[in-house]
């Protein structure tokens, strides 16, 4: 019998720019996407129909007081909340990484905010920052997201301005890694971990690109991996033939990796 | 040798502050009540003590720290409301004291600070923490203190 396809809800709050880019690439891993457009007629239950959520990078309510304050406040926040803990995916990028650690769903040790996005430490450019970077997958445990294998390298952009993962816990980060919730790190092109600028573009504890919950099925990552996901997005220097350019990307492993563990689940 | 002085300047928007209304507006949604609520860019210098009154008038003119077309400038703090002085646990300033020292020409300021400075009008000290604490920081990289 054949598996029924997984269904996303691409979630757009006011501000946010990459619905269209985040359905698309949902799609063309094998999933239906719907973008749900956040306003106050929205009925935070319509969520329960979908198999997975695609929080997606801009800035909702304008970044206002700090970048994912506001909408992490918003009832629809509190329905994801409720519908990650039945195990379904939500993947968060940049303005979506720091709105699911805005609502402590990232790392969902307690029932508080215990990380933050911070502004960048960069030492040539204050402020917003884009560029691309390199992340290694270093989470062992299978999850919803890691078919990728454990120490390869993707290259994806990164654009923000408050992207530098802290916490004041001392002792966090000590328990994501024995958790193994960990699963993107900056690095340069061979792997290798450089704390410092360029390598880590904004200073995050760690290297830290990237945090699932314990459960493995939420994600926060600052870099973009639907900008990442077919040849042709990568930068020209690693460009070839048109008909390389049309192949998925490494970055495509993500969205896979979530088609694959919906697929699981609704069999 | 030259004693210094502190200096505490005011930035505030003469237009609706769109920041300081979806603040109000999502702490009335939390279920916080309160009548109001100011926001301020806040910035501290320590500066050679003479010739204070011109070196106030020469930052409310640079254009930098404040525009003269939307802000209001002020070097005295209201006396109103809950005043809450939020800032990054670990921001040295060191780009602010770079841009006015070295592209404006103040070198008779030493040091500098910033923050935002959130004025809570009717709801009591206590409630005002409260909701500092649920939404106007992170504390994992700010931190707040109650100007009194």
């Amino acid at each position: 019998m054949a598996n029924k396809t997984p269904k996303i809800a691409v979630i757009w709050f006011p501000g946010q720019n990459c619905e269209d880019e985040s359905k698309l690439v949902c799609e063309s891993a094998g999933m239906k996407a719907d973008i749900i457009v956040v306003n106050s007629s929205v009925d935070p239950k319509i969520l329960e129909q979908y198999d997975g959520f695609f929080i997606g990078g801009g800035w909702s309510y304008e970044d206002r007081i700090r970048a994912g304050a506001i909408a992490a406040k918003d009832p629809i926040m509190l329905k994801i909340k409720e519908e990650a803990k039945k195990l379904k995916v939500v993947l968060g990028v940049c303005n979506g990484a720091q709105i699911l650690v805005e609502t402590g769903i990232i790392p969902g040790l307690k029932d508080k905010v215990q990380l933050a996005l911070a502004p960048n430490t960069n030492p040539k450019i204050s402020g917003y920052y884009n560029t691309w970077v390199y992340v290694k997958h270093e989470c062992k445990k299978t999850n919803a997201f890691n078919i990728a294998g454990v120490d390869e390298v993707m290259h994806i952009p990164v654009a923000h301005g408050e992207g530098r993962f802290t916490t004041t816990d001392k002792e966090l980060i000590k328990q994501l890694i024995k958790n193994d919730q960990i699963l993107f790190r900056y690095c340069d092109e061979e792997g290798n971990i450089d704390e410092k600028y360029p390598v880590n573009p904004n200073g995050a504890v760690y290297n830290i690109a990237g945090i699932t919950n314990k459960e493995g099925n939420v994600l926060a990552i600052m870099p973009h991996p639907e900008r990442a996901s077919w040849n042709k997005q990568l930068p020209y220097y690693e460009q070839h033939s048109f008909e390389e350019n049309e192949k998925a990307a490494p970055c495509m492993k993500i969205f896979e990796s979530i088609r694959m563990y919906l697929e699981k689940r609704i069999k | 040798m030259t004693s210094t002085k502190q200096l505490e300047m005011f930035v505030r928007l003469v237009m609706p502050d769109n920041i300081a209304l979806t603040a109000k507006h999502t702490l009335l949604k939390m279920g916080f009540k309160l009548a109001d609520l100011r926001r301020e860019d806040y910035f501290r210098f320590e500066a050679d003590a003479k010739n204070t009154e011109e070196l106030k008038n020469l930052l409310a003119k640079t254009d930098v720290l404040a525009n003269a077309n939307k802000h209001k400038v002020s070097f005295d703090l209201e006396r109103d409301g809950t005043k809450i002085l939020v800032t990054e646990i670990d921001n040295t300033s060191q780009g602010l004291l770079h841009t006015l020292r070295e592209r404006l020409g103040f070198a008779q300021i030493h040091a500098a600070s910033n923050g935002t400075l959130w004025t809570f009008i009717g709801c009591t000290e206590e409630d005002a923490v409260k909701m500092t604490k649920e939404l106007l920081i992170n504390e994992h990289y700010q931190e707040f203190k109650v100007l009194q």
